[in-house]
């Protein structure tokens, strides 16, 4: 028999071998990872909802997920989760685009500010680049600047920081200021501000721009911090609507193909970066939609979980060990005993207010 | 120490009737008008102030936190028990005085956090960058978990007395003076002298904050509020040094009767329909 570049390859690229003939839940798209994150490597997460996942499996199998901008300790848990307090690394919410990411990291080392405004929302006060982060918005203008100011110095932090990046692209339709290129999460006016076409535009990236864009981010994260590796995913949660005249169903292909892309040009090349695929384990045909929610958009926990199944045992230290839970935080347990302390050391005052019949 | 605490506070108590003891007169024997107080420790200073001046009524105390009522209270979700529904009931005319709580700011910000927060506030100092901000939403909703006990005392009041009229007392500002307070650190003192003293701006604000709060929950319990004395306050809206305690939380005994004398002809006058 004739050889070919087709025989005897391993079996991962094999169609009918590795997809076919597998059940779905053990599709490994992954096959080897290109390096090994360790348990006490910090890792810096951000990106589309998708990524908010990985950031909690990650923290939930004992790994360092850098958390850059915490909650203060002395709030409760609750209100640190209903105000975006670890989701990602820093507070600043979803972050679709490559080109949001540029722009986040040139506004952290304060190489463009943009001319936007806050925006407002009846009495509230909404951060353009953070719409989502304060629920009811910030009390006032004030309040807005001080919080960005501490949030952007918690990203310089954490991009020095980490030893890992882990990015999730999302989306390449973006609304841009026309003034300055200034590009939001979310359409002007859907959470705050009003929509002004004069002011306005509509972005959709392409391959050369959106590779561009993330070669910039990198190369001014490196300028900072020139000792981390990159994770690259594609997030498998469609659009939610376009601004393109098209079916949503063709702008999403178009998006994701792009992003898909992006990221591959991006790895090849660069030994420090590497392509996660959760976009083909929750997409692949051996999942048969079966990953999706019933609104088709949401990914199940079982497609997350073979998601972050695959990361650690593919990018994971190798150990088996059992994961280290979640310790507590030293800043939160200071916090706590100090404020326990507080409680008892007030309640003794309040008891003994009666026992100086002499106090003046 | 509890039988000691108990003791004086009998005494200090002077003609009042203990809880659970049977009614006492509606008017005093010389037919002064009764005016009732429910409280916990910001109460002393106003049973204080009522014994060292003459007033248009005659003011009872029941402690909220004697022995036996403190922790029956404890036990109930409304804060209403047997003792203190015969006491009200015992002065059927009588309007009440209710000061709930108070020191929840200084548990929060007397002592300076491990880490040192801000946050804004209308009415307050702008925050301090320096020190690490905490959203205003999420600071209002923190503080009101630790308020949240006064609300429901206030409810239970309102729901076991429908038709009496009542105020809320709002707690006294935080004294301004850093140096008073090391002074009279009380039970405070390592923790002052392991952290330090929280800056008064901060201090303030977690008390306005308090504040806010008390009123909305007041008016949630359909129970109106009362001021603190503008005469206990300077030009700049700080507490007076005639108005420090001698501790570091609590009012003095002029503040007990600068209040006594701010509410006498507001409690004092043709009672109104309860809203």
């Amino acid at each position: 028999m004739s050889r070919h570049p087709y025989t005897d390859l391993p079996s991962f690229r094999y169609w009918r071998r590795s997809m076919a003939q597998l059940p779905g839940g053990e599709v490994d798209p992954v096959v080897t990872g290109k390096f090994r994150i360790g348990r006490h490597d910090p890792v810096f997460t951000a990106g589309s909802c998708f990524a908010q996942h990985i950031a909690r499996h990650l923290r939930a199998s004992g790994y360092h997920y850098l958390v850059a901008e915490p909650a203060h300790p002395m709030l409760l848990p609750q209100l640190a989760d209903d105000y975006g307090y670890g989701l990602f690394s820093a507070r600043f919410g979803n972050l679709y685009t490559p080109r949001q990411l540029l722009q986040l990291v040139q506004r952290a080392y304060g190489e463009f500010t943009p001319a936007e405004p806050p925006w407002r929302l009846g009495d509230a006060w909404i951060d353009p680049f953070r719409p989502a982060v304060q629920p009811g918005g910030f009390a006032s203008e004030q309040e807005l600047v001080l919080d960005r100011e501490q949030h952007l110095r918690a990203v310089r932090e954490g991009l020095e920081r980490m030893k890992v990046f882990v990015f999730t692209l999302g989306l390449t339709e973006c609304w841009a200021s026309r003034e300055d290129g200034a590009v939001f999460p979310v359409c002007p006016g859907v959470s705050g501000g009003e929509f002004d076409p004069a002011r306005y535009m509509l972005v959709n990236l392409g391959v050369a721009e959106a590779a561009a864009d993330l070669a910039a981010a990198e190369a001014l994260m490196r300028r900072h911090n020139p000792d981390f590796r990159i994770v690259l995913t594609v997030s498998p949660v469609p659009l939610a609507a376009t601004a393109e005249d098209r079916h949503v169903l063709v702008a999403t292909t178009y998006s994701k193909s792009v992003l898909r892309v992006v990221a591959e040009e991006f790895c090849r090349g660069r030994e420090h970066a590497a392509y996660f695929p959760s976009y083909e384990i929750i997409t692949g045909a051996h999942a048969r939609g079966g990953y999706f929610g019933p609104d088709l958009r949401s990914v199940t926990e079982a497609g997350v979980e073979h998601v972050m199944r695959l990361f650690l045992q593919h990018y994971g230290d190798g150990s088996h060990e059992a994961p280290v839970p979640a310790g507590g935080d030293p800043a939160t347990d200071r916090s706590r005993e100090h404020l326990a302390e507080m409680g008892r050391l007030v309640r003794t005052v309040c008891e003994e207010e009666a026992l100086d019949p002499h106090s003046k | 120490m509890r039988r000691l605490v108990d003791k004086v506070r009998g005494a200090l108590r002077g003609g009042t009737t203990p809880p659970a003891a049977k009614a006492a007169p509606v008017a005093a024997p010389d037919g002064r008008p009764a005016l009732l107080l429910l409280g916990h420790s910001h109460a002393y200073a106003i049973w204080r102030g009522f014994h060292v001046a003459r007033f248009p009524f005659e003011l009872r105390f029941f402690d909220l936190l004697a022995a036996g009522v403190a922790e029956a209270i404890a036990a109930t979700e409304d804060g209403v028990v047997p003792p203190l529904v015969e006491f009200v009931r015992a002065h059927p005319d009588a309007p009440v005085l209710l000061s709930y709580g108070g020191n929840e700011h200084n548990l929060l910000a007397l002592v300076e956090h491990p880490e040192p927060f801000d946050f804004e506030f209308p009415g307050g100092a702008a925050p301090d960058a320096r020190r690490w901000i905490i959203p205003a939403g999420a600071m209002r909703a923190n503080v009101a978990a630790y308020v949240a006990r006064l609300g429901q005392l206030m409810r239970g009041f309102r729901a076991a007395f429908p038709e009496r009229r009542a105020w809320v007392l709002l707690p006294p500002p935080p004294i301004p003076d850093a140096e008073h307070i090391a002074a009279n650190p009380v039970v405070f003192a390592e923790k002052i002298a392991e952290s330090g003293i929280a800056p008064y701006a901060v201090r303030h604000k977690v008390w306005l904050l308090q504040c806010a709060l008390m009123r909305e929950m007041a008016a949630d319990a359909a129970l109106d509020v009362l001021d603190v004395p503008a005469a206990t306050l300077d030009a700049e809206g700080r507490l007076r040094p005639e108005a420090w305690g001698q501790d570091a939380v609590h009012a003095s005994v002029w503040y007990g009767e600068q209040l006594l004398h701010s509410l006498a002809p507001q409690v004092l006058a043709r009672p109104e329909p309860v809203r």
